[in-house]
């Protein structure tokens, strides 16, 4: 009789509830009371950081946060939680396909089915835990049969008219089909129909779609809408005739449209220029920062052998969240072309010749000779790194040259002392927490992509923003307020009111706008300075370059257009854009033979971003590691190795000889690069700095970027870019 | 193997059916069928669209239809769209996606072209893409040139149990066409096949949607209990521009007066239509004629 | 290789003597049609020719001496522009062995020189012999050029052929040309 009764409890435990009976058993009540016991708490092993270790610290949870069991462990998330997130706290796996954490909740793929359970009983059928909000009291069981049985059929269902093209779809290996069919599906399907087969669409040469793998989860029409802003995506049809595409022919005309990319479960969306060169367990990932524009956007180069062969998206809440721009995800081919491999020097001919680097060296130190300090100028490019920009400005100091600069800087930066004044303020997480935002003279759709989607977030909010300059379309709207400061009240109203009104606005600043604009904006300011919010600088200077502000903390000048006159030597470290004239004797250290290498005496070759380890400042003052990938092609070196040598035969030798000792020298010139990865301490505002100037009444202040997909080198040097620039004109 | 076994005995099956069906739905040999295909003017081309006379649920340009086919709604017609949005809050716009759809239709012959479509987005301040996917998705809108008048015979199970099959036949031989979503060549007629329409007691059934009274005239009649010679007299009848009888053509409403029955009216016997009487008793069918009748 | 090439040609010598000899037709079929046959009764000979035909492909055995001269049933469907002809027997045998193709040369042949448009018919994929429908050939399809059975080479195949004095370039990036004055 005993045993039987025990036998019967055995058989309970076993069942779909027997975890949460058990639990009830043991601790002699039901299991979603708030007491525990001291031995219950123990005897759980749990792996998420936010369950209580004692049953007195629940009392000092904050009010905010609810428990839940899921299967047999408790989790304590906040409040509004969706089911999924509280399985996912609790280290429990939920496949899904149309689940996003930075778009908005489809529920529409079934996959994510678990079982509820509460004190009336289970749920009459499983719920989709990515719609469902967490109620107090709810058990969360996700190994039932039933569980089970709904994840094989939807897998069953989604399998059906999927195309058997795992051995030539580029997803294959990282598909999230494949891994979920693998551990949630079923071995065999019971389809003995035909397929339905879905025409291709032309999203343009970047995304390249196979649209009968589609298996109808929305991620990209709900990215298309939310994230990047161009509506173009939609599904059409219905039922088993549903497509998504964009109805008409059209281009997907985003500078953000790689993301749908890394979006798609499936083989789908896959990238044009990658598509059919590599699997993804041949590719070595590195990661690294990006180097297109001034936001240091995250990266994870894959590189196979000595090629770069894709570039993908890293995580940084704080910096990029899950996205990269079109540029710096496709940018990637023009590292094979055109690159500089060898050294060269002009030879009798006056026509750049291979050479050695023993001669290319000495051909530089020759030309040096009996040149003064006032004739020499240094230039940094738009890609230098910070510890070539700093090797340089040591070389060319030791020589006695004090002109050194870098091009891209912008008039508007009066000194470099004062690193408020040239940075991105509040941070590009703080683009979040303001409540007004007014852009003069820049336009972040073309400057910043990633930082133009962060601010459409903000939009979305409710913020209102005000853009001063060329009236341009962001994606979102927009109130034009004018072609240029100062913001006239009685035109625009609402917005100053709004303006007046705020604690937090945010002033985004195109760098390239010049000090009496700047002036403008400050005076914008300073009649508002009681309101702002104590620690909150609204300045944020938009840089345009990777190198901007990595060359400011070293302490560059701004480069004009074009050296002046009477300059005898000159050294272009990547520097493309400058004008040299004739009679000056130009070397040219950079990966790219552009302009600068075709007016060059002396071209030492460098390595690109992805073949050295570099440091990179972006626009907020974040100094980001670049990782080394590949090695350079031929004889290219990294450049502050160059310059090393360089000065050692020159005679000036610098005194540094590896990575750790260029380090050290940056963290000597400028604190910050000690704090690697962490933005500044955010920087008070310390009242008008620029000179007031006249703008004139009709200057409507553009952006300097002409064409968005060609601004440096390894852009010009795309093929996909190329082709990018040639879609866009078409169309 | 078995699979194999079965598959081919299916197929056989199949091919023993379709013999005695129309010869434009048998499946074709090898290379002819991608042929066909690639002409798309066949009737299994429009098996991607969500009704029957459209081809795809994406744009092609015709030369009928592309973003320079010049579309507006006339002023009356406007005066419509500004009521259909005054029902809607300023900033739901979308919401009257529907009414100014079927309005725009209406105005234009029964055909939603491309630049309809763009101009009911640019009425509603909404993405074009939306007003796609709404359009695409209802089989009452006609994204293709329709006829004048617009025949749609209900394909359901009671109708289809009824005879419009029939029906179906009798109208393609009467137009001379062979299929669904086709249209006369006097674009007069389209015919196509529209789901339950909800006369099911009065099956089989066509729909006519009239475009040829413009926004205000536009009808759309059911005409019920037809047998083909009915359906044959109303296309006949539309020809002429008459107006033939809307609803029942056999009874005044849904009464039990009697029913379709193998393409002819069977009145309902005296006494059996109402149940006011006695009822009668069980009966039983007579199995033994049925059996000898159909082994015939 | 050369071995089996003899023991194969001997032991065909042998069989097509033996099935002279015992004029039994089914007997030599030892593999394939034999189930499938109703024959009669046979004199233990045939034990030891069943031995030495399963030893051989019995395909070959077919394709030499059933078909095109003794059995009826075995359909000629036609004929490649590699040589191989396809056969087929609709009714009769187990399904699997009904439809096969046989090479120019039995002894040294791949089956990949099957072309791709008789694949399909051939592994039962779909039931259309190109000899019997027309086939549309893709717009991708390149002249054929070393090798008859592929068209495509990739870079470092060794049936690429280049021109005089070309050399591949094996290096995965362009290096820069300077202007010339």
């Amino acid at each position: 009789m005993e045993s039987s009764r025990a036998l019967a409890r055995l058989w309970r435990l076993t069942g779909p509830t027997g975890l949460t009976q058990a639990r009830a058993m043991l601790l002699g009540r039901p299991c979603w009371s708030q007491q525990q016991t001291q031995q219950q708490h123990n005897s759980f092993s749990s792996s998420s950081s936010s369950v209580p270790e004692e049953s007195d610290e629940e009392k000092k949870m904050p009010d905010h946060m609810m428990s839940t069991i899921v299967n047999g462990k408790e989790v304590w998330v906040p409040k509004g939680s969706s089911v999924m997130q509280a399985c996912d706290a609790a280290g429990v796996d939920i496949p899904r396909f149309c689940y996003h954490p930075k778009l908005s909740v489809a529920g529409n793929c079934r996959m994510c089915l678990v079982d509820l359970e509460n004190e009336r009983g289970m749920s009459p059928k499983p719920v989709a835990s990515c719609a469902m909000p967490l109620a107090p009291g709810t058990t969360i069981l996700t190994d039932t049969d039933r569980v089970k049985k709904a994840r094989e059929g939807v897998m069953e269902f989604l399998l059906l008219n999927h195309p058997l093209d795992c051995p030539i779809c580029d997803q294959g290996g990282e598909c999230d089909l494949q891994d979920q069919a693998m551990h949630y599906g079923s071995d065999r399907g019971r389809f003995v129909g035909q397929k339905r087969t879905v025409v291709d669409k032309n999203l343009g040469p970047l995304v390249k779609t196979v649209m009968t793998r589609c298996i109808h989860c929305t991620r990209c029409v709900r990215y298309a809408k939310e994230v990047a802003g161009v509506e173009d995506l939609g599904v059409t049809g219905r039922g088993g005739a549903s497509e998504i595409g964009t109805y008409v022919n059209k281009l997907m005309e985003s500078e953000l449209s790689g993301n749908v990319i890394d979006l798609c479960p499936v083989g789908a969306l896959t990238s044009k220029p990658y598509a059919f060169t590599a699997r993804q367990w041949e590719l070595k990932p590195t990661e690294s920062v990006d180097v297109s524009d001034a936001l240091g956007c995250n990266i994870r180069v894959d590189s196979r052998g000595t090629e770069v062969l894709r570039i993908l998206p890293r995580n940084n809440e704080e910096v990029n969240e899950d996205w990269i721009s079109d540029k710096a995800r496709f940018q990637y081919d023009g590292l094979q072309r055109q690159r500089l491999n060898v050294p060269m020097a002009k030879g009798a001919g006056s026509v750049l010749k291979p050479v050695k680097w023993e001669e290319a060296l000495t051909a530089v130190a020759e030309a040096a000779e009996g040149v003064s300090g006032e004739d020499m100028a240094a230039y940094g490019g738009k890609l230098a790194d910070c510890e070539s920009l700093i090797a340089l400005k040591d070389l060319a100091n030791r020589l006695g040259c004090e002109t050194v600069q870098c091009e891209d800087v912008g008039q508007g930066v009066p000194d470099a002392d004062l690193r408020s004044t040239y940075l991105f303020n509040p941070t590009l997480s703080g683009v979040d927490a303001a409540d007004v935002i007014l852009m003069v003279g820049t336009n972040p759709r073309v400057e910043a992509p990633v930082l133009n989607a962060r601010i459409r977030k903000a939009q979305l909010e409710g913020v209102p923003i005000g853009m001063l300059g060329e009236d341009v379309d962001l994606t979102y709207p927009t109130t034009h307020l004018g072609g240029a400061p100062p913001l006239s009240a009685k035109k625009n109203a609402d917005f100053s009111l709004a303006l007046d009104q705020a604690r937090r606005p945010l002033v985004l600043v195109g760098a390239n706008c010049d000090p009496a604009v700047m002036a403008e904006v400050e005076e914008l300011f300073e009649k508002r300075r009681e309101t702002i919010e104590d620690g909150w600088n609204p300045i944020s200077v938009l840089h345009q370059s990777a190198s901007t502000v990595g060359a400011l903390d070293l302490g560059y000048g701004a480069a004009p257009k074009a050296v002046p006159e009477g300059k005898k030597l000159v050294f272009l470290l990547g520097a493309d854009e400058i004008d040299v004239p004739e009679g000056a004797f130009v070397v040219y250290i950079g990966h790219h033979g552009d302009k600068g290498a075709c007016r060059a005496d002396v071209v030492l070759p460098a390595a690109a971003f992805t073949e050295k380890h570099a440091t990179y400042v972006n626009t907020e003052g974040r100094p980001q590691h670049a990782r080394r990938a590949i090695a350079p092609p031929g004889e290219a070196r990294d450049d502050w190795k160059i310059l090393r040598a360089l000065s050692e035969v020159m005679g000036h030798a610098l005194p540094y000889d590896d990575l750790r000792g260029v380090r050290s020298r940056l963290c000597e010139v400028s604190p910050t690069f000690e704090r690697i990865d962490e933005a500044p301490q955010k920087a008070t505002y310390l009242g008008p700095k620029h000179k007031k100037g006249k703008v004139g009444a009709k200057t409507v202040l553009r952006t300097t970027i002409e064409n968005f997909y060609q601004t440096d080198v390894i852009s010009r040097a795309s093929l996909a870019m190329a082709k990018a620039t040639q879609a866009r004109a078409n169309q | 193997m078995i699979r194999g076994a079965v598959l081919r005995a299916a197929a056989v099956a199949a091919g023993a059916l379709t013999k005695g069906g129309s010869s434009a739905l048998a499946p074709l040999e090898g290379g002819q069928k991608y042929a066909q295909a690639l002409g798309a003017s066949k009737a299994w081309s429009r098996g991607y669209a969500t009704n029957s006379h459209d081809h795809f649920n994406i744009h092609r340009d015709s030369p009928e239809n592309n973003d320079t086919t010049p579309f507006d709604f006339t002023p009356e017609n406007m005066k419509i769209v500004k009521e259909v949005l005054a029902r809607y809050p300023e900033n739901y716009k979308r919401s009257g996606v529907i009414p100014l759809l079927t309005l725009a239709q209406t105005q234009n012959k029964g055909f939603l072209t491309l630049s309809a479509m763009n101009r009911v987005a640019e009425v509603l301040e909404t993405p074009a893409i939306r007003v796609y996917e709404v359009a695409t998705f209802y089989t009452m809108f006609n994204r293709s040139k329709m006829g004048k008048y617009h025949l749609m015979v209900c394909g359901t199970t009671p109708c289809m149990v009824r005879g419009a099959p029939k029906v179906k036949q009798a109208l393609c031989d009467h137009l001379g066409l062979s299929d669904y979503g086709e249209s006369t060549a006097d674009g007069l007629f389209t015919l196509s096949e529209m789901e339950c329409m909800g006369c099911c007691v009065n099956a089989p059934m066509i729909a006519v949607a009239d475009y040829t009274k413009g926004v205000e005239g536009f009808t759309y009649n059911y005409y019920e209990d037809i047998t083909t010679k009915d359906a044959v007299n109303i296309t006949e009848q539309l020809r002429r521009g008459e107006t033939p009888k809307v609803g029942s053509q056999h009874r005044s409403k849904c009464e039990p007066a009697g029913v379709v029955y193998e393409d002819k009216w069977v009145p309902t016997p005296e006494g059996t239509e109402t149940l006011m009487g006695t009822p009668r008793g069980p009966y039983c069918r007579e199995l033994k004629k049925e059996a000898a009748e159909q082994k015939q | 290789m050369a071995l089996w090439r003899e023991t194969g040609k001997a032991g065909l010598a042998l069989c097509a003597r033996l099935a002279a000899r015992s004029g039994l037709r089914a007997s030599v079929a030892s593999s394939q049609q034999h189930q499938q046959r109703d024959f009669v009764k046979l004199p233990d000979l045939s034990q030891a020719a069943n031995a030495i035909g399963t030893f051989l492909d019995g395909k070959v055995m077919e394709a030499k001496y059933i078909h095109p001269y003794m059995f009826k049933q075995a359909e000629f469907v036609g004929e490649d522009y590699n040589g191989n002809k396809y056969y087929e027997i609709k009714k009769g045998v187990l399904y699997g062995r009904h439809r096969w193709f046989v090479p120019p040369d039995i002894f040294e042949y791949s089956p990949a020189s099957v072309p791709p448009e008789w694949h399909g018919w051939l592994h039962n994929i779909n039931n259309d012999a190109p000899s019997r429908v027309k086939f549309i050939e893709p717009s991708y399809k390149t002249e054929a050029t070393t090798y008859k059975y592929l068209g495509y080479q990739p870079k470092g195949s060794y049936r690429k052929k280049l021109e005089f004095g070309r050399k591949r370039n094996w290096k995965k990036y362009q290096a820069w040309t300077p202007p010339s004055a």
